[in-house]
């Protein structure tokens, strides 16, 4: 072959290699941006699963969002050692609940999987797309998840392609993309658990839960649950089965799946028969009529936790250095727990300790009259050095680390700036502007601004009407 | 499986892989397996619809080709011995009737599957107005994908060499292929024999991979993906609540809608025939240009010189021209003119509404020769400057309403509902609509919406490359740097896959010639 035509290939092919990873990169990079983004923190428990070191887990709960506001990883970590993550998705289809199995041990040695079972009750229904799309669209391909999909999507496979490449659902999100679709944060500090603090307006009526109803689980599912036990029993793991307490489901459900653990000699955990045990207060302990909130969850946990110890020969992971990230983790609740705290309370005294100054701005604008607010004016003027005076006739100032960072801006003063990141706070002598916006919540009194350094978040904006220091106004309370 | 189904890209790759590796001999074979099949996965029985008007077509050519040879061996003889005359006449018959028996079964075949239904209906009127029992079938007919087009193909195959301009094909699968190739069976172009018959004799010779031909071949076939997805299905979901529902809307919408359907029908068909054209390219092959930048048409005339121009070329040749064309003055060249839109009017669709848009189109093509001189004679008095931009551009906006305004009728079910379009857009003024955010309620989000004007000006673009420079953009890129390439088939990828109307919030859209 004469080296024209050689070089000639040759060329061809490096162009066509060249052009080929351009377009792989854009297209995966642009994939990463458009698709739907399930990382506000707390629920992004399928990146977090990834992101988690090989082999660090020795219970894994998988399931629906029933497991992941019940089984709180934090719980058990800080209380009985035991290392787990709550690897699951909302409404969670038994058939992803196999798939999630298969994923998690390819990275993960697990001596437990617990498997909550509210999935088992219905077919899957491959109409509810978001069902799927909360379990697959962080899912990275691989040969297990395709063949998932497809057996799911046996009967329609075009449908079941959007899956697989989240591009073809989710393109259309370009026209709403924000900030936070740029960026990324694959770690989940909460260990895949979602525990908030709310409280169900009304207390759950579990009078439903005694009306037996023939209840025969869907043979699909049934087959499903074979699968499971053989991956389980393959890979030397014990399976357990629990089911969380939620309205709707009803005692012929617990039955059936009671029978289908003593048919496979698993344990099965079944939350309603403790309920008066672990002392568990229908007004108190959920958030709404499916799901446990922090108090309910902290309960169940705790059992969990006892469970498991007395039940199993796991490792305390507290007195090992080889895992520290739940240690992180917890340091990170803790801090979440300060800025929760911080954006509930009303009255200014409190509000004022509360502030968190270590790795926080702290921004205050003092506007029109703020006479009634002495003992704030003394305080902070004491602490920063600031002109009272000056303060008193309405003036802005910010505070970084405990440390005054920019003058005392009164009415005619030349503004003030700062940014972390892409966020901006301007200060003027009569408001606070934060990105652009400003937040003027009280004609007489004191706007505060707390921001996150460290997370590079917005933690609160509460204004507090000199008139009326104790009840702190937020937002469009205003 | 369209061209914009998820089957077709896993079809096209291996059709092309096969395709450059086994030996040229074995091309021809290949090509019109993949053909049938593509054609048997939209309805698996017309397939013998096909094959059957394939053999008859088939059958004629040759029996034609043998009489023509008779006839000339009949002149010889004649010549020879001083008789023959009669043979000569007898041979010539012969021809007549396999001609006819070919075009006629050919037709007969169109007529049942596409026009039954609209002559039932139209009896069954006449029989209400009697105060009789309306007539159906015992069954149902499905209208086989494509068969407008390869039936005009067969006549036209058989018409030439009836008249000599081509000869028989004697391979059946050359022939079969010639009717059947995947890229154009369903929406075109309308290929003749003395163009396609002897690349398909020739393939099995090519020597096949040529990168630069191949590349081009692919942008056409992207470009041709931009104009369907990222345009014309996008523009349908405006068309469609629109039109679904005009009775709701004011003048600004409705015409806002009649001009994006002439859109959406543009970049719907063209993109069609630019995938088409470029997978054809890949393999080698060179399909007719169909569209000429149709938007920058100044009249009606050169708007149908520019637009489906395989079919107009097709009712130039075995319509207009045999009836007499422009040869038998005024007053014949005007009916002609008029019958050939009515026939292409007709074979759009069988529904009034088409005939009417042919008619309407030909009242147009009639009028403007009509008053040409006149306009010329005015132009003139005024010293009216022709040939400056400005009137060009006026003659173009004016070609432009023309044809949108023949397209609500196109669009709408029948042709009552075109002139009730046609008022309600004369009629109904809301100019506010242009400014309160309505334009945003139809189906199209607002971000959408100003994209689409960004890609129907890029459009514009590569038609006016076309319009100046007689480049179509797969030449015009392949003369650029190499970077400049790379970004601008990236970014035109790209654009497909984010701004696409795909997946599974969309259904699939056809292409709407198919159903022709």
């Amino acid at each position: 072959m004469k080296r024209t035509v050689i070089l000639k290939i040759g060329s061809g092919i490096i162009k066509l290699g060249v052009f080929s990873a351009i377009l792989a990169f854009l297209f995966l990079e642009a994939q990463q941006i458009l698709k739907l983004n399930m990382g506000h923190r707390g629920t992004d428990n399928v990146n977090g699963f990834y992101a988690e070191k090989e082999n660090s887990i020795e219970v894994l709960f998988i399931g629906a969002s029933t497991m992941f506001c019940t089984a709180d990883p934090l719980v058990l970590y800080e209380d009985y050692g035991i290392a787990s993550y709550d690897f699951g998705s909302s409404a969670q289809p038994f058939e992803l609940s196999y798939l999630f199995m298969q994923e998690a041990l390819k990275t993960q040695k697990p001596k437990v999987i617990a498997l909550e079972m509210l999935g088992i009750k219905d077919e899957l229904d491959t109409s509810k797309a978001d069902n799927l799309n909360y379990g697959l669209t962080d899912m990275p391909f691989s040969k297990e998840k395709a063949a998932g999909v497809y057996d799911m999507f046996r009967n329609d496979k075009g449908a079941g392609l959007s899956y697989l490449i989240p591009m073809v659902q989710y393109k259309d999100r370009w026209q709403e993309l924000t900030k936070e679709d740029f960026e990324t944060n694959y770690v989940n500090y909460a260990k895949g658990a979602y525990t908030p603090d709310l409280v169900s307006e009304n207390p759950l009526d579990f009078s439903s839960y005694y009306e037996e109803e023939p209840f025969e689980i869907p043979q699909r599912n049934r087959e499903i649950f074979d699968r499971m036990v053989t991956l389980c029993e393959e890979n030397g793991i014990e399976l357990l089965l629990f089911k969380s307490p939620n309205v709707g489901w009803n005692i012929g459900q617990t039955k059936a799946v009671a029978a289908l653990a003593e048919e496979y000699r698993l344990p099965f955990i079944d939350y309603y028969s403790l309920m008066e045990e672990l002392e568990i207060d229908t007004a108190q302990d959920f958030r709404d009529n499916t799901h446990f909130n922090r108090y309910g969850s902290k309960k169940a946990s705790d059992y969990l936790g006892k469970y498991l110890t007395e039940h199993y020969e796991l490792m305390d992971w507290r007195v090992t250095d080889s895992n520290n990230s739940w240690d992180l983790a917890l340091l990170d609740r803790a801090h979440d727990r300060a800025n929760e705290a911080l954006s509930k309370t009303a009255a200014l005294p409190d509000y004022m300790s509360l502030i968190p100054y270590e790795g926080h701005t702290i921004v205050f604008c003092a506007t029109g009259d703020i006479s009634g607010m002495e003992d704030f004016l003394r305080g902070v003027s004491a602490a920063f050095g600031l002109e009272e005076e000056k303060l008193r006739s309405g003036a802005s100032f910010a505070v970084k680390d405990g440390q005054l960072v920019s003058p005392l801006v009164g009415p005619g003063d030349q503004s003030w700036q700062w940014e972390q990141g892409y966020d901006t706070v301007k200060l003027t002598g009569y408001s606070i502007t934060y990105n652009r916006e400003v937040q003027q919540l009280v004609d007489n009194g004191l706007t505060i601004l707390v921001y996150d350094n460290d997370w590079r978040q917005l933690v609160d904006i509460v204004g507090f009407d000199a008139a009326d220091p104790a009840h702190g106004v937020r937002g469009d309370e205003s | 499986m369209t061209f914009n189904s998820y089957q077709f890209f896993i079809f096209l790759p291996l059709v092309l892989l096969f395709y450059f590796i086994i030996p040229g001999k074995w091309r021809t074979a290949w090509l019109l397996l993949v053909s049938y099949l593509f054609y048997f996965r939209f309805h698996p029985k017309y397939v013998f619809v096909l094959l059957a008007v394939t053999a008859v077509s088939y059958a004629a050519g040759l029996r034609m080709e043998k009489t023509t040879e008779e006839s000339r061996a009949s002149r010889e003889e004649g010549l020879a011995e001083g008789g023959g005359k009669r043979r000569m006449e007898e041979a010539a018959r012969k021809k007549r009737i396999a001609l006819w028996t070919g075009v006629g079964i050919s037709l007969a075949v169109l007529v049942i599957f596409k026009y039954t239904d609209f002559i039932l209906e139209n009896i069954n009127g006449v029989l209400g107005l009697a105060g009789r029992e309306p007539v159906s079938l015992p069954f149902s007919l499905v209208m086989p994908v494509g068969i407008s087009y390869f039936t005009f193909q067969i006549i036209s195959y058989l018409s030439d060499i009836y008249y000599g301009k081509a000869s028989a094909e004697k391979n059946f699968l050359v022939y079969a292929l010639y009717v059947s190739f995947f890229p154009k069976i369903i929406s075109g172009p309308i290929e003749r024999a003395e163009d396609f018959l002897v690349q398909i004799r020739d393939c099995r010779n090519w020597k096949l991979w040529d990168g630069g031909r191949v590349r081009d071949g692919l942008v056409l076939m992207m470009w041709g993906y931009f104009e369907k997805l990222v345009i014309a299905d996008r523009l349908a979901i405006l068309t469609e609540k629109v039109f679904g529902d005009y009775a709701s809307y004011g003048s600004v919408e409705l015409f806002i809608a009649a001009a994006a359907f002439y859109i959406q029908l543009y970049t719907d068909f063209d993109g069609c025939i630019n995938m088409a054209r470029g997978m054809a390219k890949v393999m080698g092959f060179t399909l007719a240009e169909n569209f000429n930048a149709p938007f920058f048409a100044k009249n009606i005339r050169d708007y149908w010189s520019r637009w489906h121009i395989s079919l107009s070329l097709w009712l130039r040749d075995y319509i207009y021209i045999p009836l007499g064309g422009n040869r038998r003055g005024t007053f014949c060249k005007y009916r002609n003119l008029l019958l050939t839109f009515l026939v292409s009017g007709i074979w759009h669709g069988a529904a009034w509404n088409y005939v009417f848009w042919g008619l309407l189109h030909g009242i147009y093509e009639v009028l403007g020769l009509a008053a040409a001189p006149f306009i010329e004679k005015i132009n003139n008095k005024l010293h009216t400057r022709t040939q400056t931009f400005s009137y060009r551009l006026m003659q173009t906006v004016k070609c432009w309403l023309l044809v949108c305004f023949a397209y609500i009728f196109f669009k709408v079910p029948t042709a009552a509902d075109g002139l009730r379009y046609l008022k309600r857009m004369l009629t109904k003024w809301n100019p506010w609509a242009l400014f309160d955010g309505s334009l945003y309620t139809l189906g199209i989000s607002e971000k959408y919406f100003h994209f689409l004007i960004w890609a129907v000006i890029l459009l514009l673009l590569v038609d006016w490359l076309k319009y100046k420079k007689h480049m179509e953009i797969d030449e015009w890129l392949g003369t650029q740097c190499i970077w400049f390439r790379f970004a601008a088939m990236l970014g035109c990828i790209m654009a497909v896959i984010i701004f696409g109307a795909y997946g599974p919030a969309y259904e699939a859209g056809n292409f709407i010639y198919f159903q022709f």
